[in-house]
């Protein structure tokens, strides 16, 4: 059923007369059948009614038109419409509260008046997916939709256009609006910005019409958005390597864009399969467990899982991932590889490992998950969750701490079948590689160390707690990444 | 007064890890020493990372 069809913002309840097919019809100028398709795809069929907004002036197109589109002799309709998904069949009297129309909501998605590709800014709820199985880099947006206020939380798309954005200014933008999006430090940036952000570099190349990028374009491209990237290739760490420090990326909440031969799509999240977390045999990062990547495709639809064993995916596959870029932060100096070298040095030292300080984990087959975090979201954590010993939690609520982190839990087997970890290794993110004196605490279930030293801008003295409450668990740190 | 290591020591307890700056110092020297070639390994594999992706075109 069609509501108001000739109004500005008609609504479409899916019925027998009335779905997809009538959302393209009155979109006929914008959504072409296989921009449908992709929504479709994208919505998994929990779409109950559309909400279509015509004359909508979109921020990304508009840029893309006023660099590019407007200069062509024939040139394509500088507006957009939107559409609004929800999972019930909302009433325009619902569309007028946003408190009643909030639970329904599913995001957005802007279509362009472009060819082949019209899915334009694109914001689909993560509640669209309940049951996927993975975990998720997830930002919010506010959207106001004819005056009332909806939020929907997951990680942007858009498509490129073919002309002035190609594959790669796709990704980057997916990659950069998730940083504007979550991070106030970081600002909007706008499709044709990013184009001539590597003008300087397009030696002999022209920008627009986009013949797309090289590798080291796309870090070049972040670095003068403010971030510090960081570029990791196969071949230079080998398979192995390369997969962990990817995982690792991802469970810091960090998308990384992954280049396949001739394309780059950004990878947002991650699936893991614990089923054999109980017969490891020694220490075990988690990242062991995961099983493929969650994917933003600018030539498919958002979310994508791409399985690590998996020859029948249709689009991008694991196997083929050459080279990622990491969009870090500026202040995030110890990178993923050197971490995990510290903490396995550190687990195996006479003086501070486990052999010799925690007869409890000594014992015991460990199991070791390593993220990058903000100190901010770190200790509002572990005001709810604790550390198992108060001695801990208080002492690494009022010691100054770094803005950027490393830790990595250590738990067992059967404690981190139920999310929880018995100790960590935080490790300061500001430090350089080669400033091993850079943790500042080890936690087993025994013992505390802590550099209070440094946390006091002096250098390292290293202080050492017995804990009274010896091998109580906690649960694990969750916050980086949306479970779905 | 701005709070120091001894403040610290006498609000929150805790006993020196280390018996003193000779014991720290030779632990920092190994500890540093023995993790150098791990940490050169992966300097070496950065650097083949950056020069592959100077060699790869993306759409």
């Amino acid at each position: 059923m069609i509501i108001e069809e000739k109004s500005l913002l008609p609504l479409i309840h899916f019925d027998e007369a009335d779905g997809w097919d009538s959302v393209r019809k009155l979109c006929s100028d914008y959504l072409c059948f296989s921009g449908q398709q992709r929504l479709e795809i994208a919505l998994k069929g929990n779409v109950q009614s559309v909400a279509i907004e015509h004359h909508y002036i979109d921020k990304d197109y508009r840029d893309t038109f006023s660099s590019f589109h407007s200069k062509r002799f024939s040139t394509p309709i500088s507006r957009c419409v939107r559409l609004h998904f929800f999972s019930r069949c909302i009433t325009n009297e619902e569309l007028r509260d946003s408190g009643k129309a909030q639970d329904a909501y599913l995001g957005y998605s802007v279509i362009r008046p472009t060819r082949p590709n019209c899915i334009g800014r694109t914001l689909l709820d993560l509640k669209n997916y309940a049951g996927l199985g993975a975990y998720i880099c997830k930002c919010s947006e506010k959207v106001n939709l004819q005056g009332i206020e909806l939020v929907v939380e997951g990680f942007p798309f858009i498509s490129q256009d073919g002309d002035a954005t190609v594959c790669a200014q796709s990704a980057l933008w997916m990659a950069v609006r998730y940083y504007s999006n979550r991070y106030t430090v970081y600002p909007e940036s706008y499709p044709s910005q990013i184009s001539n952000l590597v003008q300087d570099y397009a030696v002999g190349s022209r920008i627009a019409p986009s013949d797309g990028l090289y590798t080291w374009q796309l870090a070049e491209t972040l670095r003068r958005l403010r971030f510090s990237p960081i570029t990791y290739a196969k071949q230079g760490f080998g398979e192995e390597s390369f997969r962990r420090i990817l995982y690792t990326y991802i469970e810091s909440g960090i998308p990384v864009l992954a280049t396949v031969p001739g394309h780059v799509v950004v990878l947002n999240g991650h699936c893991s399969d614990f089923t054999n977390l109980a017969s490891i045999k020694s220490a075990t990062f988690t990242t062991d467990f995961c099983t493929g990547v969650t994917v933003n495709d600018d030539n498919a639809s958002p979310y994508q899982i791409v399985p690590e064993k998996s020859c029948g995916h249709q689009g991008v596959k694991f196997c083929d991932i050459q080279e990622i870029v990491v969009p870090l932060a500026e202040k995030i100096f110890l990178t993923a590889e050197n971490f995990e070298k510290v903490v396995v040095k550190v687990l195996d030292d006479p003086r501070v490992g486990v052999e010799t300080l925690s007869p409890a984990l000594d014992k015991e087959t460990l199991v070791l998950r390593m993220f990058l975090t903000t100190v901010k979201s770190y200790k509002k954590q572990l005001v709810i969750n604790g550390k198992g010993d108060p001695q801990v939690q208080k002492t690494y609520r009022e010691l100054p701490l770094p803005h950027f982190i490393w830790v990595c839990e250590i738990s067992t087997p059967s404690e981190y079948a139920q999310g929880n970890v018995l100790g960590e290794i935080i490790w300061d993110a500001t430090r350089n590689v080669w400033e091993t004196e850079g943790w500042i605490a080890i936690h087993y279930p025994e013992v505390l160390l802590i550099d209070a030293g440094s946390a006091l801008n002096g250098s390292q003295e290293i202080f050492t707690f017995s804990l009274t409450q010896a091998g109580k668990a906690y649960p694990m740190y969750r916050s980086n990444l949306k479970e779905v | 007064m701005s709070p120091t290591v001894e403040t610290f020591r006498d609000t929150y307890g805790g006993e020196p890890f280390f018996s003193s700056q000779d014991d720290y110092e030779k632990f920092r020297i190994r500890f540093g020493e023995e993790l150098r070639p791990e940490l050169e390994k992966n300097r070496e594999a950065r650097r083949k990372s950056e020069e592959a992706a100077r060699k790869h075109c993306i759409a």
